[in-house]
């Protein structure tokens, strides 16, 4: 069932000619429509596109299936089983599954995280507790376990979304980051996107990040509200002028923790005088105490969540994870309809962005290192020991340090870029952690544990290539790895472990599998 | 132009039309695109110039140009900062300032670079920044900045990178002319250069497990940029396994600090030395978002100020003091400075203008070039900030076309007609 599937076509072995390109694109969408978009592209700054028309218009003429393209966007890499799944039950029926991840069993992989990573369930109070041995001790077994439930779980587009989240409320690793991690991004990661605004205000690690704590109206912090605006809600362009930020921090103002590293309000900290911010009037009241005050910011956050600039916003950036770096008018509009009609709810968006026809002419992503490593443990069946030295190096986190991608330790509150020309530079790095998983080193737990057996049920070549294109890229491999691998073999006919082990490896290693 | 040269730029011309062209030119507007402006650059001159190597430096998050060169004479300075300002040169206080002329100085942080300033080797230019964008944001700041013009989300390349990439390789075939150091991908400055990697640690440059001539075949077919990026790691990890990073020993006695940034331009130096062809290098230094309890002279930003001059000082008396001199010059920006006036918690909020910091023999150093627009309140911007009387472009530009000899500025910082400041020799 597998090689039907499988374009070898001796195209995809030349380089990116012009003729390639095209052929690629008029599978997947009219060419008039493609030529209208290269001109659109081209027109605002022709000399912008230097080396990047390439990629986004790069399509791949082996992804013929739809459901599969649905899979690899919403997961963390396809498998053997999640193909078969989506290819049984069609595009429909597979995508709402993924939006109700309550309905899919995740226990393994619960179980496996609350066994053997109990820091990342760690209490408000065991953290405060801890926060002096917070990198030794804590950091680490959460970062952990964080990489293995995108190894692991079976909700797939749950992960891809509390990853989209984490670094559009990013928060470098600190003690209460893992309380937001938790109880703001993946509590709110399939609901209503104000809900997540709402949340993140009064979540101690944000306040604390972006020195709100400090902004009192004995002297204003501009800091939490200027990406409050930029980061969180309107975004860059939303149209807020300097004095909007400053005027925002004063609303804010008394929004704070208390020595317990809750969320308070301190009225005492309040600006209680005249504010204007984007056209909303703050008249000046009466300095009193309790709540006092607090519902400017309340109420301000409610115009932020229903800003038009907001919905544009969010949405433009959540089809640029999903579909394309230049996302359509079109397909922006769409986007942006399902968000106002619903109250920014976060699966009708999903909705309206992962469609059938966006999908198709969706162009390659470039996996970033994190879902790259995901990708591998996933489609080889790599399995993670559990590990508790955590005052030696080990290579599971140890591997995303070296990728620049270890989980929630981006310093910026802009969070991890999503752009291939940040990533891509990376490649020998990532080689380096595929090897890591393949190659079964150290002790257990260490690093993963890998065995080709799978792979080799039948050691011939043929029937090893066609369970690395089965079980790695859903039967849609290319006809240049097919080559390349079968050159590996050399005029072997039964292969030994260390020759499956090698090839799964290339594979790994290999253009095609950079790709989702 | 010799015959070699001339075969040299076509060499490079290809490789511009291979990366960046075909995909675009084959689908749509080639034969409109492709004469545009292709055909207008003059390469700069090849293997055999005397052009500098380039190494820039980012000051990531908005560094205060109002600590880190102060300007103590301008009375303002102390009103606006009564908690965090630099005690004047001429007290007796411990954390006092060190003149640099009459009007500014360093903080204590600072004077890791005072032997570079001495030596007339570093130049200063105050009150510099972004003329063509007043945004507060870093995110927006940074890219204009590192794209080399403001205003345009669309463009994805960096000022530093179309240097490159309308330059003939300082050596012929080099495989590496560029490099990022220290953790993280390819920042924007180099974003879409030729032959250039992100390389956080060059000595532990290597492949754990060495299949580099069977990825070599399946990345031929592949697609920029992952081709670029894995066809050049190839090639370069053979060429920094054959340097003795770990053996190096910096001239004249210098010693970098043990950081990130410090061990970056320590490899940088014996990368620098090998002679193998890397032209130009980018290393961010970051954490200069000092909101809150900033630490002038002890703290925050003094410990980031100590670690940047520090570092930066090293690499002056290990490679550009002599006595073998090397053509090579150091530029330091960040996306904008610090209010003038402290904030409520002892720290600054993000302004507009600051310091910038360039270094080499060919500097005309040991000047602080500024015309001072003053920290009175009604002069300056949006009544907070020091006012940007300098764009950061016209420096850049000056580098650009004095010491690497190119001419194509429209190309490196494009619709900017820069005016010469003069910081070069």
């Amino acid at each position: 069932m597998t090689d039907d599937l499988a374009v070898d076509t001796s195209d995809e072995a030349e380089a990116p000619s012009p003729r390639r390109t095209f052929l690629g694109l008029g599978a997947g969408l009219a060419a008039s429509a493609v030529l209208a978009r290269a001109a659109e592209a081209q027109r605002p700054t022709r000399r912008a596109d230097i080396g990047t028309l390439t990629d986004r218009l790069g399509q791949r003429l082996e992804w013929r299936s739809t459901e599969l393209r649905l899979l690899r966007r919403i997961s963390m890499g396809v498998t053997a089983a999640t193909a078969d799944r989506v290819r049984n039950i069609g595009f429909t029926r597979f995508l709402e599954e993924q939006l109700d991840p309550a309905s899919i069993d995740d226990s393994a992989c619960q179980q496996r995280i609350s066994t053997n990573y109990p820091q990342f369930a760690y209490s408000q109070a065991t953290l405060l507790a801890k926060d002096s041995v917070f990198w030794q001790e804590v950091a680490s077994p959460v970062m952990r376990s964080i990489v293995e439930r995108a190894c692991f779980s079976e909700r797939l587009l749950e992960q891809r979304m509390i990853e989209f989240w984490s670094d559009h409320f990013n928060i470098q690793l600190s003690a209460p980051r893992v309380v937001d991690y938790r109880d703001v991004i993946m509590a709110n990661a399939l609901g209503k996107f104000g809900d997540l605004v709402r949340a993140s205000m009064r979540s101690p690690a944000m306040l604390i990040y972006l020195d709100q704590v400090w902004s009192t109206k004995y002297g204003v912090n501009e800091n939490y509200a200027r990406e409050l605006l930029e980061l969180h809600t309107v975004g860059w362009d939303g149209g807020y002028t300097q004095q909007d930020v400053h005027d925002f921090a004063r609303v804010l103002t008394g929004w704070t923790i208390d020595n317990q590293r809750r969320f308070t309000y301190n009225a005492g900290y309040h600006d209680f005088g005249a504010k204007r911010v984007m056209g909303q009037v703050f008249p000046a009241r009466t300095e009193a105490g309790g709540t006092a005050g607090m519902d400017e910011a309340i109420n301000f956050a409610e115009y932020l969540i229903h800003h038009p600039a907001t919905a544009r916003f969010i949405c433009t950036k959540l089809l640029r994870w999903f579909i394309r770096p230049d996302p359509t008018a079109a397909q922006i509009s769409a986007a942006v309809a399902a968000f106002t009609s619903t109250d920014g709810d976060i699966k009708a968006v999903l909705r309206a962005i992962l469609t059938e026809s966006n999908l198709a002419s969706a162009p390659a992503k470039l996996k970033r290192p994190f879902h790259y490593y995901a990708s591998i443990v996933r489609a080889t069946g790599a399995t993670i020991d559990p590990w508790t030295d955590w005052t030696t190096w080990e290579g599971v986190v140890g591997h995303h340090w070296d990728n620049a991608h270890a989980p929630l330790t981006w310093a910026t509150p802009d969070g991890f870029p999503d752009r291939a020309e940040y990533w891509a530079g990376l490649m020998v790095n990532r080689w380096n952690a595929a090897t890591s998983i393949l190659y079964n080193w150290g002790v257990p737990g260490r690093y993963p544990r890998f065995t080709p057996a799978p792979f080799m049920a039948t050691a011939t070549p043929t029937a090893v290539i066609n369970e690395i294109n089965r079980r790695m890229f859903a039967g849609e491999m290319t006809m240049a790895l097919r080559t390349e691998l079968q050159s590996t073999f050399g005029s072997a006919t039964t292969l030994s472990s260390s020759h499956v082990q090698n090839a799964v490896h290339l594979a790994a290693c290999s253009p095609d599998f950079q790709y989702y | 132009m010799t015959t070699h040269e001339e075969q040299c730029a076509c060499e490079e011309y290809r490789e511009l039309s291979r990366r960046g062209f075909i995909g675009a030119t084959g689908v749509a507007a080639g034969a409109a695109l492709l004469p545009g402006w292709l055909p207008e650059i003059k390469y700069a001159e090849s293997q055999n110039s005397s052009r500098d190597v380039i190494v820039s430096v980012f000051l990531r998050g908005g560094a205060d140009g109002l600590t880190m060169v102060a300007p103590f004479a301008d009375a303002d300075y102390y009103r606006g900062r009564p908690a965090i300002a630099v005690p004047r040169p001429d007290t007796s206080a411990s954390n006092r300032g060190t003149a640099l002329d009459n009007f500014f100085m360093f903080p204590p942080g600072m004077m890791g670079l005072y032997p570079a300033w001495q030596a007339q080797n570093l130049a200063i230019v105050h009150a510099t920044g972004q003329l063509g964008t007043n945004s507060r944001s870093h995110f927006e700041a940074e890219r204009y900045m590192e794209a080399g013009k403001p205003n345009d989300y669309n463009l994805v390349t960096g000022w530093l990178a179309r240097h490159l990439m309308s330059s003939a390789p300082m050596r012929a075939g080099a495989p590496l002319r560029a490099l990022a150091l220290g953790w993280g991908g390819m920042r924007l400055t180099l974003s879409g250069a030729p032959n250039t990697l992100p390389i956080p640690e060059p000595p532990n440059y290597t492949m754990a497990r060495n299949i580099g001539p069977q990825l070599d075949r399946l990345y031929t077919s592949a697609w920029a940029p992952a081709r670029n990026a894995a066809r050049d790691g190839i090639s370069t990890i053979n060429l920094l396994q054959s340097i003795n990073f770990r053996g190096y020993v910096p001239s004249n006695g210098a010693v970098y600090p043990n950081t990130d940034f410090g061990r970056g331009f320590r490899s940088l130096a014996a990368l620098i030395k090998a002679d193998v062809g890397v032209e130009a290098a980018h290393l961010d230094i970051g954490g200069w978002d000092t909101h809150a309890q900033q630490g002038s002279t002890g703290g925050v930003m003094h410990n980031l100020m100590v670690d940047f001059s520090n570092t930066l000082g090293a690499f002056w008396a290990d490679i550009i003091k002599g006595p073998t001199t090397r053509r090579l010059t150091v530029v330091c920006i960040s996306e904008f400075g610090r209010n003038a006036r402290e904030n409520g918690s002892q720290g600054t909020d993000h302004g507009r203008a600051g310091a910038a910091f360039f270094l080499g023999t060919h500097i005309r150093g040991g000047r602080v070039i500024s015309s001072w627009p003053g920290l009175d309140r009604a002069v300056l911007e949006d009544g907070q900030d020091l006012r940007v009387t300098i764009d950061y472009r016209d420096l850049l530009a000056e580098i650009v076309q004095r010491r690497l000899n190119n001419p194509n500025l429209d190309l490196v910082f494009p619709g900017y007609v820069p005016v010469e400041r003069g910081i070069t020799l």
